[in-house]
């Protein structure tokens, strides 16, 4: 290749930038694979299945041998794949109003009628709710209750406004933990072990830091991934938290992007701007945003969702007592303001230029209070802030074109304030 | 419709449609004629026994205006009419009678509009914003020893603002007060559902909605007056229960008044649903608040293990013999938007005819919505219907 062909082909990265994928990704494939696998059929063998909500206290289930199954990752599936419109016309069929959120829909759909991505989830002996996302997952899982006939354990968790956690919501939260242990008691007709419920609080101890050293990665510049390759890769921490799978998974992860800081490798080439994304990925367009922003040389260090998952204070020795506080601390479980703060804490750690905010119609809690957050992300740290319009899984609700020009509008003041 | 006019009876009617004709200025005037404070309220949970005991008036805000222009830039339209249109009245100082405001954690939208609220309009040297936090989980049996101690952290937190100890008689009187309303109220349904309906649509909304601005004491003799002289509607077209959410809406009792429909129940949280629930005295009042809020119909937000919305409306419908059901749902209103296929099934498989009234706002499309409910009566009138139901 002569010169001028090789400063065409730079010309043409450069402004139709390639997404470098992990290669842990095929093994990520195969860990997700085998967990599916394993999920469906191992209830042949007498194993028991519980669907529980993403923020939901997963240790107890692993402990007791119950396979966990997440609806809500089922739903980011059929948005990837981008069968979120055609699921969530059936839902709209059975009487579903589309301004339910798309996830929900999704699932239904495919519980009630079967089909999707993968073919649905496998049939549920339990169903564990955490309303520490949203108040939409308890009536999903009411839907999902009657539908399935099985036992629902809601685990309510009061939202702090202020941050603070009383002594009286403490107790609440608590004595739904009991009735958890209680309803997996049931299921699996077996006493509860306090001993194996604390060596998944290890893992998942573990499975925590590990996630946090992957997505810590990104304080370095040029930013070896970015915010698309967490979204790709949160899956076992959301999945797996309290197994050994999860844990090795991270580690060959980390050495992977450790490598890549050693070669000097940046997820988008000529890494120009830093930016932190608010709220649930837009999973049908991920590759074209990504393009669009390394285009520019615009890379997303850091996002408010995939760090979600990397809770503190789970105390393996005082599990349940902490449990209780931990899921009930988590950040769509507190208000708006104290959100504006976790958030500026990572605007400031990963040294980003700008932010760009998700309003996502399918999720009220994580949206609502975002024009605030917005404002305030403008006035006190004094950086641009993006607000897109968008839904996670249901692109009708999308307008590719309209995002397009915002967010070029949105880079090009990047670029005239650089 | 009503044969022969009687003063107190009248009085009492005016009276409640005067309150409801325009809240804001009963308020407004109630709090110059008494020098007291008023609260604003979001939800049908949240215990307006705290605010009656420190000597204020509870006021549920419920209007919605014709634009949002100012609610725009702090909330997306994609919530629903309630919150942003409260959020505008807020900005625009259309509430500036009030002392503070509580929400409940009613839902996903209003746990929000909450922290936006605080962020808008309270901070410093701004209003009171205070959260009850109402358990969802209210079938658990750890929600009312949680539920007391919210009640008595929002006595400190209101006392603390409005200057008043809220002693503990006060909240027994309080308590006693608004059990009589409830009880008041209880009757007029009984009657209403019963052979003899004697209320218009449009009066049944006045009384109904009358008791989110009114003291229980202003509104207990109100109601009992015009239970004391039941006067039956001289002609009872198709019996309709309404059940949905907050109804903030006099449009659509008026159609029905219009169209010979006679409204004989509700499972609405503006109606009947708040005003259930246990009601018997106790000694300790805060556990008689806990004791209500815990058993009363729940909200679709609320859990209950076992709990079938569908059933608790074709109940409520059976039990006033109803001819057909109006599902009133405001637009982006999630909780009751999950339970309306349910609710749909349950009403057709009772043989149970129903209208979804979705609006996205109180005063929208409001001849659209004569059209749909000329058919819908119509299709009631139908003898194939009606014999079918029969």
């Amino acid at each position: 290749m002569n010169r001028a062909e090789s400063s065409t082909t730079a010309e043409r990265d450069r402004r139709s930038p390639r997404y470098v994928r992990l290669k842990s990704t095929a093994q990520l494939h195969k860990l997700m694979t085998r967990y599916y696998a394993y999920a469906r059929y191992m209830p042949r063998l007498g194993k028991k299945i519980a669907w529980i909500t993403s923020g939901g206290p997963v240790e107890p289930l692993y402990a007791a041998g119950i396979i966990p199954v997440y609806p809500e990752n089922h739903g980011a599936i059929c948005g990837a794949s981008r069968m979120g419109p055609k699921l969530a016309e059936q839902a709209e069929a059975m009487g579903y109003s589309r301004d339910v959120c798309s996830y929900a829909r999704c699932d239904i759909a495919c519980a009630i009628n079967g089909g999707g991505p993968i073919g649905g989830l496998p049939r549920p002996d339990l169903l564990v709710c955490c309303n520490n996302i949203c108040g939409t997952v308890t009536k999903w899982y009411e839907v999902l209750a009657r539908h399935f006939k099985v036992p629902m354990v809601l685990i309510d968790t009061p939202y702090l406004h202020d941050g603070e956690l009383t002594d009286h919501a403490l107790r609440y939260v608590r004595a739904q933990f009991d009735d958890l242990i209680v309803a997996i008691e049931n299921v699996t007709r077996r006493s509860f072990s306090e001993r194996r419920l604390q060596k998944r609080a290890r893992l998942s101890i573990e499975c925590i830091e590990a996630w946090k050293r992957v997505l810590g990665y990104c304080e370095h510049r040029p930013s070896p991934i970015s915010c698309f390759d967490a979204f790709a890769h949160m899956f076992p921490i959301v999945t797996l938290r309290g197994t050994k799978w999860a844990i090795r998974y991270y580690r060959q992860l980390e050495a992977e992007i450790a490598r890549r800081v050693e070669d000097g490798f940046g997820a988008v080439p000529e890494e120009r701007y830093r930016l932190l994304w608010d709220n649930i990925p837009i999973w049908y367009d991920i590759r074209g945003l990504f393009k669009q922003l390394a285009a520019r040389g615009a890379c997303l260090v850091a996002d408010t969702y995939t760090n979600a998952w990397t809770m503190d204070r789970l105390d393996q020795e005082r599990t349940l007592d902490s449990m209780a506080d931990v899921y009930t601390s988590i950040f769509l479980n507190i208000g708006i303001r104290r959100r504006f703060e976790q958030t500026a804490k990572l605007a400031r750690r990963f040294n980003v230029d700008g932010v760009l905010i998700h309003s996502n119609r399918s999720c009220k809690p994580y949206s609502f209070g975002q024009l605030d957050i917005q404002r305030w992300i403008r006035q006190e740290l004094g950086i641009p802030a993006l607000l897109i319009e968008a839904d996670m899984t249901d692109s009708r609700s999308y307008s590719r074109e309209q995002v397009k020009a915002r967010l070029d509008a949105f880079l090009e003041t990047l670029e005239a304030s650089a | 419709m009503s044969s022969s006019p009687d003063p107190d009876r009248n009085f009492a009617l005016e009276s409640l449609r005067s309150a409801t004709a325009s809240p804001d200025e009963h308020a407004r005037a109630w709090k110059q004629r008494t020098g007291s404070g008023v609260v604003g309220t979001f939800c049908s949970y949240v215990p307006e026994e705290v605010i009656i005991a420190a000597g204020a008036l509870p006021f549920r805000i419920l209007q919605v205006p014709g634009e949002f222009g100012r609610a725009d830039a702090s909330l997306q339209a994609y919530a629903c009419c309630l919150a942003r249109g409260a959020l505008e009245l807020g900005l625009a100082d259309g509430l500036e009678f009030l002392d503070g405001v509580i929400f409940s954690n009613t839902c996903d939208t209003m746990q929000c509009l909450a922290d936006i609220w605080s962020a808008d309009l309270g901070g410093d040297g701004g209003g009171f914003v205070e959260t009850f936090m109402m358990p969802v989980h209210v079938s658990h049996s750890a929600a009312r020893e949680y539920v007391m101690g919210e009640i008595q952290r929002l006595i400190d937190a209101l006392g603390g603002h409005l200057g008043v100890a809220i002693a503990t008689e006060a909240l027994s009187e309080a308590v006693n007060a608004c059990r009589d309303a409830r009880g008041a109220m209880a009757k007029l349904h009984e009657i209403q559902r019963g052979p003899s309906p004697v209320l218009t649509a449009r009066q049944y909304y006045d009384a109904t909605m009358a008791r989110w601005v009114l003291t229980p004491t202003d509104y207990t003799p109100l109601i009992d007056a015009v239970v004391a002289d039941s006067q039956t509607l001289e002609r009872v077209g198709p019996r309709i229960v309404i059940a949905g959410g907050p109804m903030y809406a006099p449009a659509l009792p008026e159609l029905l008044d219009d169209l010979g429909a006679c409204w004989v129940a509700d499972d609405l949280c503006t109606a009947c649903r708040p005003s259930s629930g246990k009601l018997e005295a106790s000694q300790d009042p805060v556990a008689a608040i806990a004791d209500r809020l815990l058993s009363r119909p729940p909200c679709p937000a609320k859990h209950l293990t076992d709990y079938d919305p569908g059933k608790a409306v074709v109940d409520v419908a059976r039990e006033a013999s109803a001819d057909g059901v109006l599902v009133y749902r405001l637009k982006f209103c999630e909780p009751h938007s999950f339970d309306y296929p349910r609710v749909k099934e349950a009403l057709d498989a009772a043989g149970l005819p129903s209208l979804l009234v979705e609006v996205e706002t109180p005063s929208s499309s409001v001849g659209q919505l004569r059209t749909r409910l000329q058919a819908f009566l119509e299709m009631l009138a139908d003898p194939a219907v009606s014999g079918a139901r029969a």
